[in-house]
């Protein structure tokens, strides 16, 4: 039985097409959700989200939407406003033809069409592109109006993909404050596909992140970034705060070290390991602050003070592999300068680097 | 469409490093060869002039007060006419199956619907001419239409030659269409019948005219089959290509020669509707 709370539900879909494959995998998509679908080019993203649409038979494995099985239904039935990469606005129809088309389906009244069209296109300020037809239209706005046609039929489910890759760092960022707005105001489950990290972090309540077919890790923003599965995982998510060490068999038993300290015990096996070091523990001091319990103080010259816009932080390559984001003033904080930075033992995330799972 | 004609344009673009010479080539073998086409047709045009000048007579109006002419330009026009509606109607559900579906041996199936396309038309005529003494074809014939040497087997004839290439055309139009436009519209709602209805068909509706008037314009200048299958009975099966064999046969080459400009007229209607409707997209 699905809970009542979970509004797209996937249990151990499989699908090949060609050599490949969708392999037993599952998800749960809460009500009200803003989920993100992450992963390389080619991972299976958008065949994914096909088959929850109903574009892509399933050879096994089922799909649940608002608690209903919808694994061999029509797409037309599945109430899912879908905004595929290129937009596929029909080319034919102007944009409030497009807009209306998917309101004609449901047998809607003219007036209640009209209402329904006044109303998309004021919520994405498309009114004044109404007459246009998509070829005379720019990246930004036939996104728009796809998201409108998307939008006017109030699906239960709205499934984007790759909604703001084809488009410039400014209408991109317009778009994703649009995209948050939208998701606070209204009660519809948002799956959205991309493979920019910025976008996954700004937007979603929720991460999945794929690779070759198969679901790698699920959870809450806060938990990937802070509790990676797996090296996959971290390196994906570009974590800055990942260090390298290793992990030796001691008469305790297994311990990560890093540069010959022993930072925590650990239950994954010995061998080359990294360790992700919650940055909101992390302080950094120019004098050795003593050993205090349940602290590690480890030492090393900056390599690197990065204060320009992009990604600023302190970088350590040295006994430490690690960059601390955050503005440093580089006349306190110069490179080959020697610091101690110090961290709980207890908010340690060790991954082995073997490890798949 | 105005998407058309920017593609034309980018088409059209000059780039940097494009070599004259190599463009001067290509056109002045394109020039050459439409310049001996337009020769032939003004070496027919010029004789045919010189032939009315020195017999005093006019063909045209000849051919015109000929009842056979008449009766034979009129079979011309509504047996191809209704062929090409016929290979159109076939054209767009088999190229449709042939484009979107995964049956089993499909490549067998392209390949038999393409066959009349390689074989001569005249062998078309005599395989038609074949089945139809088989019991299966005199069954077919008992019941009520007349075939062999009648003008229903000039429209059989016509559109068995024609409907391969009806289908390449539909077909092209339907393979240059994105399935994603059909995908996001069944997500809106509409049925699969409803969505080729209301997506796909407009979106091929220059394909299908061009597979129609291409349809035509081929099935209008038929003669191998015709001579073979259908006859060339005067006032019954006589089509345009077959007066224009009778008239030579007689040593009438004036008449025959009047009756080709015509045809030629209908042909290069048909050819300017065809550019105009296929837009460039085509595969003709």
């Amino acid at each position: 039985m699905v809970e009542r709370s979970t509004m797209v539900s996937v249990k151990d879909l499989r699908l090949c097409v060609g050599e490949f494959c969708l392999e037993s995998v599952s998800l749960s998509i809460e009500r009200g959700e803003y989920f993100i679908l992450l992963g390389p080019t080619g991972c299976g993203k958008t065949l994914m989200v096909e088959s929850i649409c109903g574009l892509n038979m399933p050879d096994a494995g089922s799909i649940y939407i608002d608690g209903r099985d919808v694994t061999n239904t029509d797409p037309a039935t599945r109430r899912i406003g879908y905004v595929p990469q290129d937009y596929a606005l029909l080319p034919f129809k102007t944009v409030e033809q497009n807009i209306a088309f998917g309101l004609q389906a449901r047998k809607m009244g003219r007036k209640q069409i009209r209402e329904s069209l006044d109303a998309v296109c004021e919520m994405l300020e498309i009114g004044h592109l109404r007459r246009r037809f998509p070829s005379h239209l720019s990246g930004g706005e036939r996104q728009r109006v796809a998201l409108g046609r998307a939008l006017a039929i109030e699906p239960d489910v709205l499934v984007l993909d790759e909604p703001l890759s084809a488009l410039d760092e400014g209408t991109c960022r317009e778009l994703m404050g649009r995209l948050k707005n939208l998701h606070d105001h209204l009660n519809t489950t948002f799956i959205h596909i991309c493979h920019r990290l910025e976008e996954a972090f700004t937007l979603g309540d929720t991460l999945g992140l794929m690779r070759g077919g198969r679901i790698e890790q699920i959870g809450p923003t806060g938990r990937l970034i802070a509790e990676p599965r797996n090296l996959f995982v971290a390196r994906f998510l570009q974590l800055r705060n990942l260090t390298r060490g290793e992990i030796r068999e001691t008469a305790e038993g297994n311990v990560f070290f890093i540069n010959d300290v022993p930072l925590c015990s650990t239950e994954k096996p010995a061998g080359a390991a990294y360790c992700i070091i919650p940055v909101p523990e992390l302080s950094i001091a120019e004098h050795d602050p003593g050993d205090e319990d349940g602290y590690v103080v480890l030492s090393d010259r900056i390599a690197e003070n990065s204060n320009g816009y992009h990604e600023p932080g302190l970088r350590f390559r040295g006994r430490i592999d690690l960059t601390i984001p955050g503005i440093f003033p580089p006349d306190k904080w110069p490179p080959g300068k020697k610091v101690y930075i110090r961290f709980q033992r207890s908010g340690l995330h060790i991954l082995a680097e073997n490890e798949h799972h | 469409m105005a998407r058309d004609k920017k593609n034309v344009l980018r088409h059209r673009t000059r780039t940097a490093g494009r070599r004259p010479l190599f463009d001067f080539g290509a056109i002045g073998i394109l020039i050459l060869y439409a310049g001996f086409i337009a020769l032939l047709l003004a070496a027919a045009m010029l004789y045919l002039g010189a032939e009315m000048r020195e017999t005093g007579e006019s063909y045209f109006t000849e051919i015109f007060s000929s009842a056979d002419i008449r009766h034979a330009a009129w079979l011309t026009l509504w047996t191809s006419l209704l062929s090409s509606v016929l290979a159109v109607g076939f054209a767009v559900p088999g190229a449709y199956a042939l484009s979107r579906t995964s049956i089993p041996g499909r490549s067998i199936l392209d390949m038999l619907v393409d066959t009349p396309i390689i074989l001569p038309n005249i062998v078309v005529g005599v395989v038609l001419l074949v089945f139809f003494r088989t019991a299966i074809g005199q069954g077919v014939q008992s019941l009520g239409m007349q075939f062999v040497y009648a003008p229903a087997g000039i429209v059989l004839a016509q559109f068995i030659c024609v409907s391969p290439y009806a289908v390449r055309t539909v077909k092209s139009a339907l393979d240059s269409v994105d399935t994603r436009l059909e995908d996001v519209s069944r997500t809106l709602g509409w049925s699969q019948g409803q969505v080729f209805l209301r997506v796909t068909l407009p979106m091929i509706r220059n394909g299908i005219v061009a597979g129609g008037v291409i349809a035509w314009a081929l099935g209008m200048g038929l003669y191998g089959p015709m001579m073979v299958f259908a006859g060339t009975t005067r006032q019954k099966t006589e089509v345009l290509p077959t007066s224009v064999y009778l008239e030579l046969s007689v040593g009438r080459i004036g008449t025959a020669l009047a009756i080709t400009m015509i045809m030629v007229f209908f042909a290069l209607t048909a050819l300017f509707l065809f550019k105009k409707f296929a837009g460039g997209r085509s595969v003709w």
